[in-house]
C-alpha cells in the first residue's frame, strides 16, 4: 500500500515540479544574459492565468485540435508513471518499457504535429513537418543511445535498469558511461526543444519547431500544452538522471533514506536544469538543416559506447 | 466440426467463389449475387480458418488426374489456417466496402467484370495458401498474379495504367520463375511434389543456397523487397481501391507465406548469413520504402511504398528468425517469427483500412493527389475518424495493433544484441533497432504527413468543395477494421497467444505460453509482459485528475470562434502547408537517394513582372536509377549490336542457316 502510494507521489511529483524546473531554467538564462529575469516561480503565475482566460479557437480548427491538448496531456502522465523518480518502483513496469516511453511520446506528437496542420496556418504545418522531421532522426539515436544504456543491465524495464544501475558499481569508471552519457544530453537538449536545436522562448519567428505547432492555441488548451511540455522536460532530465547518475535513488521503502533520496533528486534536477541553461547560453541556434549533422554526431556516439561495451 | 470438414469447406468455398466469377464473366449479370457471395465465402474461410488455427493437426485431402505430375492436393494446418484467416477478414471487409464502391464505376465501366474478378482473385489467394503440393501451389500462384493483373488494368483507357500493368506483368513473372525453380530442385531432392514429403536432409549445402536465393529473389518480386520492389508503387495505386487493399494487404503477404514454407518449413533455415541478408534487405526495404513514401503526393502510391516499408520490416523478422535458428535458439527463434506474423496480421489491417480510406476520399473527389486535397475532416467526418485511426495504427501508437508488432520486432532485436557475443553481431543488432526506430519515425511524419494535408487545413481545390461522405456500406468496411486495430491493440495478449500454434507448424516450438509473459532468456526472466491495459487504465485516471485540476484550479472559461491568424493578411487556401512542402526537410536531407531537381518557368508576364509560373519538381527512384535502368541500357545496347545481322534480307538468312548447319554437322561428327 505504501509502495503505491509513494509511486502516485512520484507522479504527483514530477507534474508539480515541472513548472518550477522550467522557472529555474528561465531564471537561470536570465542571470547569464544579465538580466533581472522573472522568479522561478513565473511558470506556475503564467499556468494560473492560462487555466483562467477564455479562449479563442480558429473557425478551421476540428475535433482534432480541440482534443490534442488532453491526449498530449494524459500520455504524459501515462508515461510518468512508469518513470523511477526517488524510488525504483514505478507504478507501471514491465519488461520493454523502454520502447513504450518513447512511443508515447511519440503518440503526443503525431496528435500535436496534426493540431499544428489543423488550423491552416502556414507556421503550425511548418513547424509541424520540421518536428516530425527532427524526431524521425533523433529517434533511432535516442534508442541506441538507450540501449547503450539497457544492454549492459540485461533489460528493457526501467525499474530494473535503475535498480541495477544503483546497486552495481559505479559506472563512471567506463568509456560506455561517458560516451552514452554525451549522446544522451544531445538527445534530451533535441526532445527538450532547446537551443541549438529550437528556441522554446521565441515566438512569430520562421525558425521555431515546438512554439510553431501550438501557436493557435490559447487559453486553457495552450496551459495544458505548455504543461505538457514542461512535464516532458522533465521526464527527459528524470531519465538522464536515472541512467547516468542514478545515486541516492532508494532501493526500499524507508523513512530517512526516502528523504534523503527526494533531497537528492531535487537537488540533481536543479543541477541538470542549470546545465541546460549553461548550454543554452553557450551556442546559437543552428540552421535547421545542419540538425542532421549534430545527431549523427550523437548516433557516432552512441555505437561507440555500444562498441566498447563489447569490446570491454 | 473437425479440421478436414474445414478443409473441405475451403476448398469447396474456393470452387464456388472461381465458379461464380466466371459466370459473371460470361453473362456480365448477377452482380449482386457476387456481392453477397464475397461476403458469404469470406466469413466461411473465417470460420474454417480459425477451426484450423485452433486445432492444429493437419489434414491433407488430393485430387487425383491421369498424371501423378497434375494432381491436386490441398491441406490445412495451423499456419495454414493463420493466412487464411487473414485472406478471410481483409476478404469480408473488402466485400462490404466493395458494394458500395463498385457503384463509382457504373455507367463508365462494366462492374460486374470487377465483381468477378474480386471474388476470383480471393478465391487464388486463398487456393496458394491451401495448396498441398507444387503443381496446386504454382497453378494457383499463376492465377492469382493474372488475376490480379487484370484487375489492375481495369481502367485500361489510360496510359498510366497500362503501363503499371505491363510492368507489374513482367516483373511477377521473373518472380515466379525464380519460385518455379527453387521448388522442383527441392521436390526433385525429396522425390515428391507433395509438401508433407519435402524433405531436404540429403541436399547438398550448395545447392540449398541456391534454393534459398531464387526463392528469396521470386518470392521478394512478389512481396516488393528492394530491389524487385518497382512494380509494387505502380500497379497497387492504379486498382480500384477495395482491390489495392486486397493486393496491399494480402497478396504480397502470401509471399511471405511461400518464403515460410521454403526456407522455413523444408529447408529448415540454414548458415547465418541467410538470417544477415533477409534481415538487411529487410531493413534497407522498410527505409527506402518510408523515404519513398513520404515524398508521394499520390495518396495511394504513398501507401503503396508504405506496404513495401512494412513488407521490409516482416522480412527483417524473418531475418531475425533466421538468425536465431542458425544459433540454436529456438525461442527466440519462435518469437521474431511470431512478430512476423503479428506485424503481418496487423498491416494487413491497418493497410487495407487506409486503402479504404483513400478510395473514399477518391471516390468523392476524384482525385488522388493529396496537394490539391484538405479540409475533408469536415465533409467527411467518419471517413476522417477511421482513416486517423489507420494512421495511428500503421505508425505503431499504443494502444493500436501496430505498436504490438513493433514492440514485439524490437524486443527480438533488442535479444539478439543481447545474446551475441561477436561485438559486430552486436552492433549489427544495434543498427536493425536504428532502422527499425527510424522506419517507425518516419512512418509517423509520412502519415502525419497524408492525413494532415489530405483531412486538415483548408480545402485546396474545387475538387473538395461537393465531397460528401460515402455510403453506409464503405463505411462499415472501414470501421470494422478500424475496431478490430484498437482491439487487438488494446487485448494482444490471448490473439498472440492464439498464433502460438501455426508457429509450431514451422519451428516445431509450442510457444503455448502467452507470449507477453514468457522470459525470454535473461532479458526478463520474470516480468517479460507488456501491460497495455495498466498503461491505458492510469491514462484515464490522469484524465479524472486533470478534470479534477481544471475544476479546482481554472473557472468555466469560454471560447470564441476567429479566423486563423495570417500575419494580418486573409487566410487563403494556397496559403496552407501542401503534401510537398511537408516532406520539404526529408527531400533535403536526403538528396543523395532522391536527387530531387525543380524547375521554374515564366509563361506570362515580361521577365521582370512574371504573372504566371510553371514549376515542375521531381525525385528519382533509387532502385530505378542505379539498378534497372542501366540493365535496361545494357540490354538495348546488345540488342543495337545484334541488330547489324538482322538486316531483312532472305538471301542473308539463308546464309545464315547454312553456316549454323555446317558449323553443327561440324561438332556432331
Amino acid at each position: 500500500m505504501i509502495h503505491v502510494l509513494l509511486e502516485i507521489l512520484q507522479v504527483i511529483f514530477i507534474i508539480g515540479v515541472s513548472p518550477l524546473i522550467q522557472g529555474i531554467v528561465k531564471r537561470t538564462k536570465a542571470i547569464l544574459q544579465g538580466r533581472q529575469g522573472p522568479s522561478v516561480w513565473q511558470p506556475y503565475y503564467d499556468l494560473h492565468k492560462y487555466l483562467n482566460k477564455d479562449e479563442v479557437l480558429s473557425i478551421h480548427a476540428s475535433w482534432l485540435f480541440l482534443i490534442t491538448p488532453y491526449v498530449v496531456f494524459v500520455t504524459m502522465i501515462a508515461v510518468v508513471a512508469m518513470i523511477p523518480v526517488f524510488i525504483t518502483h514505478t507504478l507501471l513496469s514491465f519488461t520493454g518499457q523502454l520502447m513504450l516511453v518513447v512511443y508515447l511520446f511519440g503518440l503526443s506528437r503525431f496528435f500535436t504535429a496534426l493540431a499544428g496542420i489543423d488550423t491552416g496556418s502556414s507556421f503550425g504545418a511548418m513547424g509541424s513537418s520540421r518536428d516530425m522531421f527532427v524526431s524521425a532522426l533523433a529517434e533511432p539515436v535516442l534508442f541506441i543511445t538507450l540501449l547503450a544504456i539497457a544492454l549492459p543491465m540485461k533489460t528493457t524495464n526501467l525499474t530494473l535498469i535503475t535498480s541495477r544501475a544503483v546497486t552495481g558499481h559505479s559506472p563512471l569508471l567506463s568509456p560506455t558511461f561517458y560516451l552514452a552519457f554525451l549522446a544522451f544530453l544531445i538527445l534530451v537538449i533535441t526532445e527538450t526543444g532547446r537551443i541549438p536545436i529550437d528556441n522554446p522562448d521565441t515566438h512569430l519567428e520562421l525558425t521555431m519547431i515546438h512554439e510553431g505547432m501550438i501557436l493557435e492555441y490559447s487559453g486553457k488548451r495552450l496551459g495544458l500544452m505548455m504543461w505538457s511540455a514542461w512535464i516532458k522536460q522533465a521526464i527527459m532530465f528524470t531519465l538522464l538522471l536515472d541512467f547516468c547518475f542514478p545515486w541516492g535513488i532508494s532501493l526500499v521503502v524507508h523513512g530517512s533514506m526516502l528523504i534523503a533520496s527526494f533531497i537528492m533528486v531535487f537537488l540533481k534536477l536543479t543541477v541538470i536544469a542549470i546545465v541546460i541553461a549553461f548550454v543554452e547560453m553557450s551556442y546559437a541556434k543552428i540552421r535547421f538543416f545542419r540538425i542532421p549533422r549534430l545527431l549523427s554526431a550523437a548516433f557516432a556516439l552512441s555505437i561507440i559506447s555500444i562498441l566498447t561495451n563489447f569490446l570491454l | 466440426m473437425s479440421v478436414s470438414i474445414a478443409l473441405n469447406i475451403a476448398v469447396v468455398l474456393v470452387i464456388i467463389n472461381i465458379s461464380l466469377g466466371l459466370l459473371i464473366v460470361v453473362t456480365r449479370r448477377l452482380t449482386y449475387l457476387g456481392h453477397a457471395i464475397g461476403v458469404v465465402t469470406s466469413l466461411g474461410l473465417v470460420m474454417s480458418a480459425v477451426k484450423a488455427m485452433f486445432e492444429p493437426p493437419q489434414y491433407v485431402i488430393f485430387v487425383d488426374s491421369a498424371f501423378a505430375f497434375t494432381s491436386l492436393s490441398f491441406r490445412m494446418n495451423a499456419l495454414t489456417g493463420f493466412f487464411l484467416l487473414l485472406i478471410g477478414i481483409v476478404g469480408l471487409f473488402a466485400s462490404v466496402y466493395g458494394i458500395d464502391y463498385v457503384k463509382e464505376y457504373a455507367g463508365r465501366k462494366d462492374v460486374s467484370l470487377l465483381v468477378a474478378g474480386a471474388l476470383v482473385f480471393l478465391a487464388t489467394m486463398a487456393s496458394v495458401v491451401l495448396a498441398g503440393n507444387v503443381f496446386t501451389f504454382l497453378v494457383s500462384w499463376e492465377c492469382m498474379s493474372i488475376v490480379s493483373f487484370l484487375l489492375v488494368i481495369y481502367e485500361h483507357e489510360q496510359e498510366e495504367v497500362r503501363n503499371a500493368g505491363f510492368i507489374y506483368v513482367v516483373m511477377t513473372h521473373i518472380g515466379t520463375v525464380f519460385l518455379t525453380i527453387s521448388f522442383l530442385i527441392i521436390a526433385r531432392y525429396s522425390d515428391s511434389l507433395s509438401f508433407n514429403l519435402m524433405n531436404t536432409n540429403h541436399m547438398p549445402n550448395v545447392i540449398k543456397t541456391i534454393v534459398f536465393l531464387f526463392a528469396l529473389i521470386g518470392l521478394g518480386t512478389k512481396a516488393g523487397l528492394v530491389p524487385f520492389h518497382i512494380w509494387l508503387p505502380r500497379a497497387h495505386p492504379v486498382a480500384p481501391s477495395h482491390v489495392s487493399a486486397l493486393m496491399s494487404g494480402v497478396m504480397i503477404k502470401i509471399a511471405m507465406y511461400g518464403f515460410l514454407l521454403i526456407v522455413f518449413e523444408f529447408l529448415k533455415g540454414g548458415p547465418i548469413w541467410w538470417g544477415i541478408l533477409v534481415s538487411c534487405i529487410g531493413a534497407i526495404t522498410a527505409l527506402l520504402g518510408v523515404l519513398h513514401a513520404l515524398v508521394q503526393r499520390d495518396q495511394k502510391r504513398m501507401l503503396a511504398y508504405s506496404s513495401i516499408e512494412n513488407m521490409g520490416l516482416i522480412f527483417l523478422g524473418l531475418g531475425l528468425s533466421l538468425i536465431f535458428m542458425s544459433l540454436h535458439d529456438p525461442i527466440l527463434a519462435a518469437f521474431s517469427l511470431l512478430a512476423s506474423l503479428v506485424h503481418a496480421f496487423n498491416h494487413a489491417l491497418f493497410k487495407s483500412l487506409l486503402f479504404f480510406g483513400a478510395g473514399a476520399v477518391l471516390s468523392k473527389t476524384h482525385t488522388k493527389n493529396m496537394d490539391r486535397l484538405g479540409g475533408i475532416i469536415r465533409k467527411m467526418p467518419w471517413t476522417a475518424c477511421f482513416t486517423l485511426m489507420g494512421a495511428l495504427s500503421i505508425s505503431a501508437m499504443p494502444p493500436f495493433n501496430g505498436f504490438i508488432g513493433e514492440w514485439m520486432l524490437f524486443q527480438s532485436a533488442f535479444a539478439l544484441a543481447m545474446s551475441v557475443h561477436s561485438p559486430w553481431m552486436g552492433i549489427y543488432a544495434v543498427l536493425l533497432v536504428g532502422s527499425l526506430t527510424m522506419t517507425g519515425a518516419l512512418v509517423a511524419m509520412a502519415f502525419v504527413r497524408s492525413f494532415g494535408s489530405t483531412f486538415l487545413a483548408l480545402p485546396r481545390s474545387e475538387y473538395v468543395e461537393s465531397a460528401n461522405e460515402v455510403g453506409m456500406l464503405m463505411r462499415i468496411g472501414m470501421a470494422g477494421l478500424a475496431g478490430l486495430c484498437l482491439f487487438i491493440g488494446i487485448f494482444p495478449a490471448r490473439w498472440v497467444s492464439m498464433l502460438g500454434n501455426s508457429i509450431r507448424e514451422i519451428t516445431g516450438m509450442s510457444l503455448k505460453m502467452n507470449p507477453f509473459q514468457f522470459g525470454m532468456n535473461d532479458i526478463a526472466r520474470a516480468d517479460g509482459r507488456l501491460l497495455l491495459i495498466p498503461v491505458l487504465m492510469t491514462s484515464i485516471l490522469a484524465l479524472i485528475f486533470l478534470w479534477g485540476i481544471l475544476r479546482l484550479v481554472g473557472r468555466r472559461t469560454s471560447a470564441v470562434r476567429m479566423e486563423t491568424w495570417a500575419c494580418g493578411g486573409t487566410l487563403t487556401p494556397l496559403m496552407t502547408y501542401t503534401a510537398s512542402g511537408y516532406s520539404k526537410p526529408v527531400r533535403v536531407t536526403f538528396q543523395q537517394i532522391f536527387r530531387p531537381s525543380r524547375t521554374l518557368q515564366r509563361t506570362e508576364g515580361s521577365e521582370y513582372f512574371p504573372s504566371k509560373f510553371v514549376y515542375f519538381s521531381k525525385v528519382t527512384s533509387f532502385a530505378e536509377t542505379y539498378l534497372y535502368h542501366p540493365i535496361i541500357q545494357t540490354v538495348l545496347s546488345m540488342a543495337r549490336l545484334v541488330r547489324a545481322i538482322q538486316n531483312g534480307q532472305v538471301q542473308s538468312y539463308l546464309a545464315y542457316l547454312f553456316v549454323t548447319l555446317i558449323v553443327l554437322l561440324i561438332l556432331v561428327k
